[in-house]
């Protein structure tokens, strides 16, 4: 079994399509990392003579409505996106999965978790995470928070029927003869095993939650709008759509990039682990 | 299959229920206080407790949300802060012009989602069968703001064909279907991608079938195989996927509504959230929940009547 894994595991890394949107997101991810160093102005620098440039030797993606330099906020939005898109996922990811995992654990919580979790899903996603964080208010937090929750019950449904399937499974009746603690068995036997279609979901509802994210604060309901943000910016851009169409387009062109990227991981990882999809 | 349909029909009041319980919580969760934003920044303090307990805010949570509830159950919403309005009538007002945007992206989706998988289902492996795909995953994948605005620069700025905002009328005059157009394809975008490659996949598997192999053996023609026979076995998974998909147009409905300034209850909620007019967006919430409850109740209504196996069995 695991020998059959790790080779499932080379060959989805020996994939060329895999490699290719790997290096892509590898670079999203040291870019941001660099930012600092890398960007050539600062991000947050007016410059009202400069205005709405377009792509020059001194400014390689132009300048923005209040002169401020596109390249160097795009650099600094890459850090805002992802690690609100790596955080709200990993929230939804914590949350629902522990919430499912005892729903399926526990035959009395299951119908208060999953009632309650019913309710949540009749609120379409990004609809849930708009009245998250117009109760919580704006700000990078509450922003990771109201995505990561309006994920919760997604994930929470899908570890619950992950997990569920192997309740009755032997070895579970064994541990379970063995005398282990409830918590133990869904810990040690149950969850390793109920994990990899949550976790090829997981990278799934990566690039949704950075859309989701980019979303809220296109809508002005995320952060500051001075802060470097994908989203906010394309959204910055959009008053000036005639006059300086490279405000908006040129952060929409890299959520687009990096989310098209994460579908296609999502996509290939689920070709090659899940054996169901696949 | 009265039983299923009765069942379904009662499972919506505790799902209705909680929706409304979670709406009162979020805006009793909010920080900021409604009495407050009422009053103004300057208000003496006196003025603040005397609109608090007029709004009967200064009873205890359970008195609240009983009376929440009394209210809803006569389809009393509350008022608007701001407008003073009833929530009712700014729902009533609002909610018809986004439903005409859904019903025209709905339409987009089916007459351009299904033919688009169809065909790539049956030239597989052609350079057709890949175009219509990665057309369906640019619709998938890109922010539904940026196609709004890319539509507006490119049909609304260079090649002035349509107007770039507002709403110009019913949609049977002229101009109400020319404003109407730019954010139905928009909102359209990302369910035809996801219609397209669901209908793809599910025709690849019905053209698989024994059944079909038998038509063909019977030397009937392709048009009546896939239409009559792949195309029918087909589409039920679509109309599961149809009725998710509304979800998400909801969620979209909201952004697009807000890019092209089209009068509608999302863009109307963003406007209220932004202005902390929480009754406003505590009634659009629920209805927005709810109208996604009652469209999964119709199609599960409609998948019985169109899937045999369900009726019969």
């Amino acid at each position: 079994m695991r020998a059959f894994e790790d080779k499932r595991v080379r060959k989805f890394f020996r994939d060329p399509v895999v490699r290719f949107v790997l290096a892509i997101l590898g670079t999203f991810v040291a870019l941001a990392l660099l930012a600092p160093w890398l960007a050539p102005y600062d991000p947050m620098q007016l410059n009202m003579r400069a205005r709405f440039q377009t792509p020059s030797p001194a400014h390689w993606l132009g300048t923005d409505e209040v002169g401020r330099d596109v390249l160097s906020r795009l650099l600094h939005g890459a850090r805002v996106s992802l690690s609100v898109g790596f955080v709200s996922t990993g929230i939804a990811f914590g949350l629902g999965g522990t919430l499912g995992l005892l729903a399926a654990g526990y035959r009395r919580l299951d119908d208060v978790i999953m009632r309650l979790m019913d309710v949540l899903l009749a609120i379409p996603t990004v609809l849930l995470a708009i009245a998250i964080i117009a109760a919580l208010g704006p700000g990078l937090y509450n922003l990771m928070i109201a995505v990561g929750l309006g994920s919760v019950p997604t994930f929470a449904r899908l570890m619950r029927s992950s997990a569920i399937r192997l309740r009755e499974i032997e070895y579970v009746d064994a541990a379970r003869a063995l005398g282990a603690h409830d918590l133990m068995i869904l810990w040690r036997a149950v969850l390793p095993n109920a994990l990899p279609p949550v976790l090829i979901f997981a990278t799934l509802s990566l690039g949704g939650a950075i859309l989701s994210a980019a979303i809220l604060n296109f809508l002005g309901l995320g952060l500051d709008p001075t802060v470097p943000e994908w989203g906010a910016m394309a959204a910055a851009g959009r008053n000036y759509l005639r006059q300086a169409p490279h405000i908006t387009f040129i952060p929409s062109i890299v959520i687009f990039v990096v989310v098209l990227c994460l579908n296609m991981l999502g996509d290939k990882l689920r070709d090659y682990l899940d054996p169901r999809g696949g | 299959m009265t039983t299923f349909i009765v069942k379904r029909l009662l499972m919506i009041f505790p799902v209705a229920l909680g929706v409304a319980t979670f709406t009162f919580f979020i805006l009793f969760l909010t920080p900021g206080d409604p009495a407050t934003v009422i009053a103004g920044p300057d208000a003496p303090a006196a003025v603040v407790d005397e609109i608090r307990a007029s709004l009967g805010l200064d009873q205890p949570v359970y008195v609240q949300y009983v009376r929440y509830l009394g209210q809803l159950a006569t389809l009393d919403l509350g008022q608007s802060i701001l407008s003073k309005r009833s929530v009712t009538g700014e729902i009533a007002r609002y909610l018809p012009n986004t439903f005409e945007i859904l019903i025209l992206t709905m339409i987009l989706t089916l007459l351009v989602g299904v033919p688009l998988g169809i065909i790539a289902a049956l030239r597989r492996g052609t350079w057709v069968d890949s175009a219509s795909m990665t057309v369906a995953l640019v619709g998938l994948t890109m922010p539904v703001f940026s196609i709004g605005l890319a539509l507006i620069w490119a049909f609304g700025f260079q090649l002035r064909w349509f107007p770039i905002g507002g709403r110009g009328g019913p949609l049977w005059t002229a101009e109400g279907i020319m404003h109407a157009v730019l954010p139905a394809i928009t909102l359209a975008s990302s369910s035809i991608g996801s219609l397209a490659r669901l209908t793809r996949s599910s025709m690849l598997e019905v053209l698989g079938e024994d059944y079909v192999r038998t038509a063909r053996a019977k030397g009937l023609a392709q048009r009546a195989i896939v239409y009559k026979h792949a195309l029918r076995n087909a589409a039920l998974p679509l109309v599961t996927i149809l009725g998710l998909q509304f979800g998400f147009l909801l969620g979209g409905a909201v952004v697009t509504e807000t890019v092209f300034s089209w009068p509608g209850m999302g863009r109307m909620m963003i406007q209220a959230i932004l202005r902390k007019d929480f009754p406003i967006v505590q009634g659009a919430v629920l209805v927005f929940a709810l109208s996604f409850v009652v469209i999964n109740l119709l199609v599960d209504l409609v998948y019985v009547l169109i899937n045999p196996r369900v009726r019969y069995g």
